[in-house]
């Protein structure tokens, strides 16, 4: 297994699911790689390295995306990922409370990798998003970045 | 100069008549002539025979007196004696013959002196003969006196002869002259004639030509005159039943006042000078006008002043041909009010069809049901608005009701979300630190937290059942159940199953919820028949009355009919969650997509087997109209 650092990118602005996250993903031993923007702004000024993010370096492997946020919303900051060159390819997975239709077929509109309902058991959850977390963070080739 | 044909015939007529005539009398007057002559030759013929007859008996005198005296026989003496008694009665005859001549007259004296003087010596002669004898008798012959006397007598008699022969050829020329003459003139008058009655024949013919052509042309007037007999013989007939007809047509004039009159509908009638003609009761008690007040008069008076001119445009052209159909016209009542009419009319044409006679106009009083439209029009449009605000309202209700969803589906399921999440994961990181009501406690609440999301979740799907759009199209029913059947077979594996998958008709619909209906009954039957020793589960379909009916069918164990009207509510349920589990969503989801797609849904059962049938079938229908359009 390659020891390079592969970054997370958890969007959420609910720092409770971000922990239960956190926590699925530490069981993984990932917890180290993974950055937290609050909102759809704070995940496009990571990206941009923009405000409190300008400092930060390196493209995250994987973005974890929640759709219901304040100001702009996951599917807005989909569609902006989708539309820039340089992060187009990024792998996003879209991770909701919501099984509404019309955000999922939105989100694969969109070109959403994945589309992962946060279950109320945690058991359930954990498995996904370590299933997920392996699979984006390790397994998966990584497209080409610009450095 | 033009002289008639008639008249030339008259004169040429009148002259050939009068030159036949003319030849007439000559012819007669040559015939006169003729006899003339012929009278003269035997007249000339009778003086001279009686003349010669005359001198004979004179020379019979001398004669019997000579032989007489010679002889002296006295026999001798008879023709003396004879010529003595009738000579002289000659001689008076002759004298008579020729009484218009004096000169013979004159003669025929000298001739009487003679013969008694020749009488007288013959007589002599014989006397002497006698008395004296011969000698002194021949002595006294001797003198010479006798024959002086008898010379002179011959010369007389030759005279008269010749004198009467003279005038015989005087007047034999005379009239052989004439008759020349005559017969040239005859010739001529032939010639003339024959000229005139050429020239007659000619006119004549000509005459009869036009005669015949004349009589040709009288034939002709006769037949044409037969033919205007006929023709007048027909008119008459036409005038008798033209009268006929005229009274007919009074009646049906009449029949038509009346018919006018007892009409409901306003009649009237105008014509070409778009002056009325007819103005029925029904008319009058529109317009509260007499038909007297407005007969003659132009139907703008009828209009309320506004549209009088609009009227009146309509009215003339129904002058061109036009027929008015139903066409609304606003009447105005002397008192002012408006009426409504639906107008229509009708040209009444010529005989020859060319040009319009009158115009029938009838109409029809709307002016109630259009109040009535106007009613109806004021409430549709209220009604309209209501509806529109309705929508509106409902509209915004159900984004309110969609953003609730949304809301209720994030943010009622985060908190829960938290709770099930930090509880495992408390159960799981501090079971160590728990004593074990603690740990039941906390496992009750993590039950109840996930109990509460399966409630949400399947509130929510119900909802957006009711909202997704449906995708209709023709589905296969039998390659749906079977793909639906599939997906049980996990759950199947180890029990004793039969299924009977009859023949299905195809259904229409969104293909995603009809599945999904499957799902749910063949679900539902697999379930409620576990506890069965052979599971038979059964799936067909019919058409029926314009709809297709499939069902479900298990021997499971049914439910009690009393509680049949629940079976397709939300979160309604017939059996205990320790007996079979669920939340009592799918048949409300069935029930809501079946009737999105207009169909229903309904199911029977038999809990108790009494009907040896044991189990429960459920029943579905899928209106077949949709299928005929695709």
């Amino acid at each position: 297994m390659k020891t390079e650092i592969k970054r997370i990118l958890i969007v959420d602005d609910s720092p409770k699911d971000v922990e239960l996250t956190m926590a699925a993903l530490s069981e993984n031993h990932l917890i180290n790689e993974i950055v937290v923007a609050e909102d759809g702004e704070e995940a496009l000024d990571y990206l941009y390295k923009r405000g409190k993010f300008s400092h930060e370096i390196g493209i995250p492997v994987v973005i974890l995306l929640d759709i219901k946020m304040p100001k702009m919303n996951g599917i807005e900051v989909l569609r902006h990922i989708r539309t820039n060159p340089d992060f187009k390819l990024i792998p996003v997975i879209m991770v909701t409370s919501s099984h509404e239709e019309r955000d999922l077929v939105e989100s694969y509109k969109l070109g959403a990798n994945s589309y992962v309902v946060k279950p109320v058991d945690i058991t359930q959850f954990l498995e996904a998003i370590k299933t997920l977390g392996q699979y984006w963070a390790v397994v998966n080739q990584p497209p080409p970045m610009k450095k | 100069m033009n002289i008639s044909i008639n008249k030339k015939i008259l004169i040429f007529s009148s002259l050939i008549l009068v030159f036949n005539v003319f030849i007439g009398y000559t012819f007669y007057d040559s015939k006169r002539k003729l006899a003339e002559t012929e009278h003269l030759v035997q007249h000339t013929e009778d003086v001279i025979s009686r003349s010669s007859g005359i001198f004979l008996l004179f020379k019979d005198i001398e004669s019997a007196a000579r032989g007489f005296v010679l002889t002296g026989d006295s026999t001798i003496l008879t023709p003396l004696f004879i010529a003595e008694k009738t000579i002289f009665n000659n001689i008076g005859q002759l004298r008579k013959m020729m009484l218009e001549n004096p000169v013979q007259q004159r003669r025929l004296d000298s001739i009487s002196i003679y013969v008694q003087n020749r009488l007288e010596f013959s007589l002599h002669q014989v006397e002497l003969r006698r008395n004296q004898g011969l000698e002194s008798a021949i002595a006294y012959s001797s003198t010479n006196k006798g024959k002086y006397f008898s010379d002179r007598m011959s010369w007389l008699t030759n005279d008269i002869q010749m004198e009467e022969v003279a005038v015989f050829k005087r007047l034999k020329n005379t009239n052989e002259r004439r008759m020349a003459i005559v017969n040239w003139f005859s010739a001529g008058m032939f010639v003339l004639m024959t000229v005139f009655t050429l020239f007659l024949l000619y006119v004549t013919a000509k005459y009869l030509l036009q005669i015949k052509e004349k009589e040709k042309r009288a034939e002709e007037l006769i037949i044409a005159n037969k033919e205007l007999a006929f023709q007048n013989k027909e008119k008459e007939k036409r005038a008798a039943e033209l009268i006929l007809m005229n009274e007919e047509q009074r009646e049906t004039n009449e029949y038509l006042g009346n018919l006018l009159d007892c009409a409901n509908a306003p009649i009237i009638v105008w014509d070409t000078h778009f002056k009325i003609k007819q103005f029925n009761k029904a008319f009058e008690l529109l317009t509260g006008r007499k038909e007297n007040d407005v007969m003659g008069r132009t139907p703008k008076i009828l209009f309320p002043t506004d549209s009088a001119d609009g009227s009146m445009d309509l009215i003339k052209r129904t002058h061109h041909g036009e027929r008015m159909e139903g066409v609304e016209i606003n009447i105005v009542h002397i008192d002012g009010s408006v009426r409504i009419l639906l107008l229509s009319s009708a040209n009444i044409m010529s005989s020859d069809g060319k040009s319009v006679l009158v115009t029938i106009g009838q109409g029809y009083d709307v002016t109630e049901r259009k109040r009535g439209e106007e009613e109806i029009r004021k409430l549709n449009e209220t009604l309209e608005q209501r509806v529109i605000d309705r929508t509106i309202q409902l509209e915004a209700a159900n984004k309110e009701l969609e953003s609730f969803s949304y809301s209720v589906s994030h943010d009622l399921r985060a908190p829960l979300r938290h709770i099930g999440g930090f509880v495992d994961l408390l159960i799981k990181s501090n079971s160590s630190q728990l004593n074990d009501t603690g740990l039941r406690y906390l496992k009750i609440i993590s039950e109840s937290a996930h109990e509460m999301g399966e409630l949400i979740d399947a509130l929510l799907t119900f909802s957006r059942l009711g909202r997704s759009e449906l995708q209709g199209t023709r589905l296969n029913s039998k390659s749906m159940v079977t793909r639906a059947l599939k997906s049980f077979t996990e759950e199947l594996a180890g029990r004793n199953v039969e299924i009977k998958l009859f023949d299905l008709p195809d259904a229409w619909g969104d293909e995603n919820l009809i599945y999904q209906v499957w799902i749910n009954l063949i679900s539902n039957a697999i379930k409620y028949s576990r506890n069965a020793e052979k599971t038979v589960i059964e799936i067909g379909g019919n058409i029926e009355d314009g709809k297709t009916i499939f069902y479900v069918k298990d021997n499971g164990v049914g439910f009690d009919m009393k509680y049949a009207d629940k079976l397709f509510g939300v979160f309604q349920r017939l059996h205990k969650v320790k007996d079979f589990e669920g939340i009592g969503i799918g048949l409300a989801n069935v029930n809501r997509i079946v009737s999105r797609h207009g169909g229903k849904c309904w199911a029977i059962s038999d809990s108790d087997g009494k009907s040896g049938d044991k189990g429960a079938t459920f029943f579905f229908s899928n209106p077949t109209n949709h299928l005929l359009k695709i």
